[in-house]
C-alpha cells in the first residue's frame, strides 16, 4: 500500500482554506480555463513534499496564499504535509508541518506551525512510502557519488506537466534540467524492483566476509611457507637439543615426530617456570576485559536490532512488511466502553470521577486517531552495517591482545630462563621455544583448511547475491515487459507506428518503436500527437507495472494538458470538443478513454489525475470530474486577494 | 492491575523506579510543557517521559536544545526509536504510579485531559535536594527539555507515531 492522493489546500493570508479532494481511486479530472491555477497543483505537491524551490508561477496563487498543504493517503494511515509559500521575490521557505494519524484530515490553519525540517520531511516520506535503504553505487571508473533512491525520486515518475508532456527529448518530470537523467538511469532500477531489497546489508555482510578471507588466505599463505622451511630447521634444532642433553642421543626422526619431542621439552621447561605476571601483562589482562565488554554491548545492541526487525516480521521478508504495528501502551482500561474504568489506575469505580471520564475519553479519542496507523521500520540497515564493523574491529582487536599475551607469556618465560645459571640450556630451550612459536604461528587455526572453504563460499554466495549482470538482467527483462503493456495500451490510440512494437530505452531515457525499418525513437517521431500518446503510454505501463510488484512509487499520476496536440488552449471555448475537426475529437475522446480504463483496471489503489480545457460531455467523464473551473470559479477564490 | 508491594520489589528497582522521584520528573516535564503552550499536558504523552528519561541511551541521545524538531531527531536516531515500544511498555504501571503518588501529594494535578504540575513542590522546581547526583540532575534536565520539546512537536497522535507507540 503506497501513497495516494487525497486532498490539495491552499490556505489564505486570513485562514481561509480551499480544499481540492480527488476521488479515491480511479481517474479525477480538473477541467478548467487557462490562468485558473491548474497547472500550479503539481508544483504545489512537488514543493510540499520537500523540493528546495517553490515553482508555483508568480502570480495571484503566490500573493494570496500562506500555506500549502496536501494530505496524502496510504490505506492504513494518513499523512498531512505543508509548508509555508514563499514571501514573493522569494523561492524557498523552511517551515514545514507535518501531522499524522489514522483520520486525519486537513488541519485549521491556526494549527500550522514548523514542526519538521525539510530533510526530515523528504527522509519521513521515504520511508512511509515503503523505499527500503538501498545505495546506487556507480560502476567502477565512473566519479558520481553513490545515490540513495528516495521518495523525490519516486515522484520523478508521478507528474506530467504541461511542457514535458508534448515534449519530443523529455519523457520524465523534470528530465531537461542538469543532472537529472542521470539520476533517473540510477534510481529506476531500484523502483523497477531489479535491486535487492536486502543490498546494503549484504553488502556490509560482503565486505566483512572478504575481509574474514583475506586474513586466512594470508595465514594459510605463511602456513604453506613456514611448511618449507620447517624441514629443513627441524634437524639442525633437533641436533642442538641432542647436544644440550635434552634429548637422547640417536637419529633424527622425520620432521612431524621430531617436533613432537621438541614440543614437549618446551611444555616440560615451562613446567618448571613461574608465570611472570608484571604490569604488562596486567595491562594486557585490562585491555582484554575492556574489549570483552565492548564486545558484548555491541552483540546485545546487535541483538536488540535484529529483534526489533523480527517482530516486524523478520528482515528477509518483503518490503511491505517493514511495517510494524504501533506498541500499544494498554492505557486504555479493558473495556474501555465501561465509563467507570479508570484510566489511572485501571480498577472500575462505583461514581465516576469527571477527570477520568474525560481521560479515558481522550484516551479513545487518541486511539482511534492510532488504531490503523502502521509505523515503519526505522532505517536499520546501515546501523546494523556499522554494528557489524565494529564488532570486527573489536574482535580483531581481541585477537591482536591474545597474541600480545601470548608474545609476552613467551618473553617472560625466555627472561627467567635466561636469568636461569643452566645458561646453555636455557638458551637452547629459547631457540627450541623460538622455532616451536613459528612452526605454530604458522600453522594457524587447525581448521583452516575447513574455513578457508567456507570463508570463500559465503563470499562467491554474497557476490552472486549482489552480482551487477544479475541486476542488469533483471532489469532488463523488467522493462521488456514495460514495453509490452505499452505496446497493448498503444492499440488504443491512433498513433503513428501503432502495430509495432515499443519499448522503453533506459539509456537514452526515450521511448522507441521497433518498426521493419528499424528502430524510431520519440525524438524521431513526428507531431505533437504522437508526443503526447507516447508520454501517456509510457507513464500508464511503468505505472501498471509499479502497481502489480507492489513498488514503493506513490500511486498517482498527474497529467497535465494530455488533449493540447488537438484542443489547444487558444481553442478552449468552455472545454466543448465539439468545435473540433472529427478526427480531433475523436482521439481527444480516446486517450481520456484509454487513462480512463486504465485508472478503473489498476483500482483500488490507483489514481490518475488529469488536468485539462477538454470537458466531455459523457458520464464516465462527467464522474470523473471533481473540479470545473470555470466562471469565476479557481484554485484561489477571487476574495482572497479583497482587502 | 497488580502492583507489587513496596516490600516485595527488587531493591533496586524499587529505588530507581521509586514513585517519589517518578513523579517529580513527570512533574517537571509538565511544567515546562504549560509553560510553552499554556496547556495541560496530555495524559497519553505523561507516558512518554520516564521510557525516554530514566533509560540512559535515549536520554544521553536526546538533543541539546528544542530547536532541534523532534521529527528530524526521530530520522536521525533509528536505534534509540527501534527498541522504545518495548521499553514504554515496561514503564507504564511506574508512570501510572508515580502520577497517583503526584496527585496524593499534589505534586501533580488534573485538569481536564491533562496533567499540570501541582501546587505543592519538594524542595523547589525541580526537586533540588542534597543528595541529587550528577544522574539525577540529568534526568531532571531531561524531562524539562523533553516537556518543551513535547510542546512544539505536533499532534499527540503525531508524536505517538513518531515514537511508535498507541495508546
Amino acid at each position: 500500500m503506497t501513497l495516494r492522493l487525497w486532498k490539495i489546500v491552499v490556505y489564505g493570508h486570513r485562514g481561509q482554506a480551499r480544499i481540492v479532494k480527488f476521488n479515491p481511486h480511479g481517474l479525477s479530472i480538473i477541467t478548467g480555463a487557462s490562468k485558473t491555477g491548474k497547472s500550479s497543483l503539481i508544483d504545489i505537491v512537488d514543493y510540499c513534499t520537500g523540493r528546495d524551490t517553490c515553482n508555483v508561477a508568480d502570480g495571484v496563487i503566490r500573493r494570496a496564499v500562506s500555506w500549502y498543504g496536501v494530505l496524502f493517503d496510504r490505506g492504513d494511515t494518513r499523512i498531512f504535509v505543508a509548508r509555508r509559500n514563499p514571501p514573493p521575490g522569494e523561492t524557498r521557505n523552511p517551515e514545514a508541518y507535518l501531522e499524522v494519524g489514522g483520520d486525519v484530515d486537513v488541519p485549521d490553519h491556526a494549527t500550522l506551525t514548523k514542526n519538521i525540517t525539510v530533510e526530515a520531511l523528504e527522509a519521513y516520506l521515504t520511508s512511509t512510502a515503503g523505499i527500503s535503504e538501498n545505495v546506487h553505487q556507480p560502476p567502477e571508473g565512473q566519479t558520481r557519488a553513490p545515490l540513495t533512491a528516495n521518495f523525490r525520486h519516486a515522484l520523478l515518475f508521478s507528474f506530467q506537466d504541461q511542457d514535458e508532456i508534448d515534449s519530443r527529448k523529455v519523457l520524465f518530470h523534470r528530465q531537461g534540467e542538469p543532472f537529472i537523467p542521470q539520476t533517473i538511469k540510477d534510481v529506476l532500477p531500484y523502483f523497477l524492483g531489479a535491486v535487492d531489497e536486502e543490498h546494503l546489508r549484504k553488502q556490509a555482510e560482503l565486505d566483512q566476509a572478504r575481509k574474514e578471507l583475506r586474513k586466512l588466505e594470508r595465514l594459510a599463505a605463511e602456513k604453506e611457507e613456514v611448511e618449507t622451511l620447517v624441514s629443513s630447521r627441524t634437524a639442525d634444532i633437533y641436533r642442538e637439543a641432542q647436544v644440550a642433553g635434552f634429548l637422547p642421543e640417536g637419529d633424527v626422526p622425520p620432521p612431524s615426530e621430531a617436533i613432537a619431542s621438541l614440543r614437549s621439552i618446551g611444555a616440560a621447561e615451562a613446567a618448571e617456570r613461574e608465570p611472570d605476571l608484571d604490569g604488562v601483562q596486567a595491562e594486557l589482562q585490562t585491555e582484554r576485559a575492556r574489549l570483552r565488554s565492548q564486545l558484548s554491548a555491541v552483540r546485545e545492541e546487535l541483538r536488540q536490532v535484529r529483534q526489533v526487525e523480527e517482530l516486524a516480521g523478520g528482515y528477509l521478508d518483503e518490503v511491505l512488511e517493514q511495517r510494524s504495528r504501533l506498541a500499544p501502551l494498554g492505557l486504555l482500561p479493558k473495556g474501555a466502553q465501561d465509563v467507570n474504568a479508570c484510566a489511572l489506575c485501571g480498577t472500575s469505580l462505583d461514581a465516576p470521577i469527571p477527570t477520568v471520564a474525560e481521560l479515558t475519553a481522550s484516551l479513545k479519542d487518541l486511539d482511534g486517531q492510532l488504531r490503523t496507523v502502521k509505523r515503519e521500520m526505522p532505517r536499520l540497515q546501515a546501523l546494523q552495517a556499522d554494528l557489524f564493523q565494529r564488532r570486527g574491529g573489536i574482535e580483531a582487536a581481541l585477537s591482536e591482545n591474545q597474541r600480545l599475551i601470548n608474545e609476552h607469556v613467551a618473553k617472560a618465560e625466555q627472561a627467567r630462563a635466561e636469568r636461569d645459571s643452566r645458561l646453555h640450556r636455557a638458551r637452547t630451550s629459547g631457540r627450541i621455544t623460538y622455532f616451536l612459536e613459528t612452526v605454530r604461528s604458522g600453522n594457524g587455526p587447525s581448521d583452516l583448511e575447513t574455513r578457508l572453504v567456507a570463508a570463500r563460499e559465503r563470499t562467491n554466495a554474497l557476490l552472486s547475491l549482489l552480482d551487477p549482470d544479475e541486476v542488469r538482467e533483471r532489469l532488463t527483462s523488467f522493462v521488456n515487459i514495460v514495453g509490452e503493456y505499452m505496446t497493448v495500451y498503444s492499440a488504443r490510440l491512433d498513433l503513428e507506428h501503432s502495430g509495432s512494437r515499443l519499448r522503453l530505452d533506459l539509456r537514452n531515457l526515450a521511448v522507441v518503436a521497433d518498426t521493419p525499418d528499424g528502430p524510431v525513437p520519440l525524438q524521431r517521431m513526428g507531431s505533437g500527437e504522437n508526443w503526447v500518446g507516447y508520454h501517456v503510454l509510457a507513464h500508464l505501463a511503468l505505472h501498471k507495472w509499479f502497481r502489480q510488484k507492489e513498488r514503493p512509487v506513490p500511486a498517482f499520476l498527474i497529467f497535465d494538458q494530455p488533449s493540447q496536440a488537438h484542443y489547444p488552449p487558444e481553442r478552449d471555448v468552455e472545454g466543448n470538443v465539439n468545435i473540433l475537426g472529427d478526427a480531433d475529437r475523436e482521439a481527444v475522446y480516446r486517450l481520456f478513454r484509454l487513462m480512463a480504463d486504465v485508472a478503473k483496471e489498476l483500482t483500488p489503489g490507483f489514481q490518475i489525475i488529469v488536468i485539462d480545457h477538454a470537458d466531455l460531455k459523457d458520464d464516465w467523464f462527467a464522474d470523473a470530474v471533481v473540479e470545473r473551473w470555470r466562471g469565476g470559479q479557481a484554485l484561489v477564490p477571487t476574495d482572497w486577494l479583497d482587502q | 492491575m497488580t502492583t507489587q508491594p513496596w516490600s516485595e520489589r527488587p531493591e533496586e528497582e524499587a529505588n530507581l523506579l521509586n514513585p517519589a522521584f517518578c513523579s517529580l520528573l513527570i512533574r517537571s516535564a509538565a511544567r515546562d510543557y504549560r509553560s510553552a503552550t499554556k496547556t495541560s499536558l496530555p495524559f497519553a504523552l505523561s507516558f512518554l517521559i520516564l521510557p525516554v528519561v530514566l533509560h540512559k541511551p535515549t536520554r544521553d541521545a536526546l538533543p541539546s536544545t528544542t530547536a532541534t524538531l523532534m521529527t528530524a531527531w526521530a530520522v536521525a536516531n533509528p536505534a534509540v526509536l527501534a527498541g522504545f515500544g518495548q521499553r514504554a511498555q515496561r514503564f507504564v504501571e511506574s508512570t501510572r504510579e508515580a502520577i497517583l503518588f503526584g496527585a496524593g501529594h499534589g505534586w501533580l494535578k488534573f485538569t481536564g485531559p491533562g496533567l499540570i504540575a501541582g501546587p505543592k513542590r519538594l524542595g523547589g522546581d525541580p526537586a533540588n535536594l542534597p543528595s541529587n547526583t550528577a544522574e539525577v540532575g540529568s534526568c531532571f534536565a531531561a524531562s524539562r527539555l523533553l516537556g518543551r520539546w513535547l510542546a512544539s512537536a505536533g499532534t499527540t497522535a503525531t508524536v505517538m507515531s513518531i515514537w511508535g507507540v498507541a495508546p
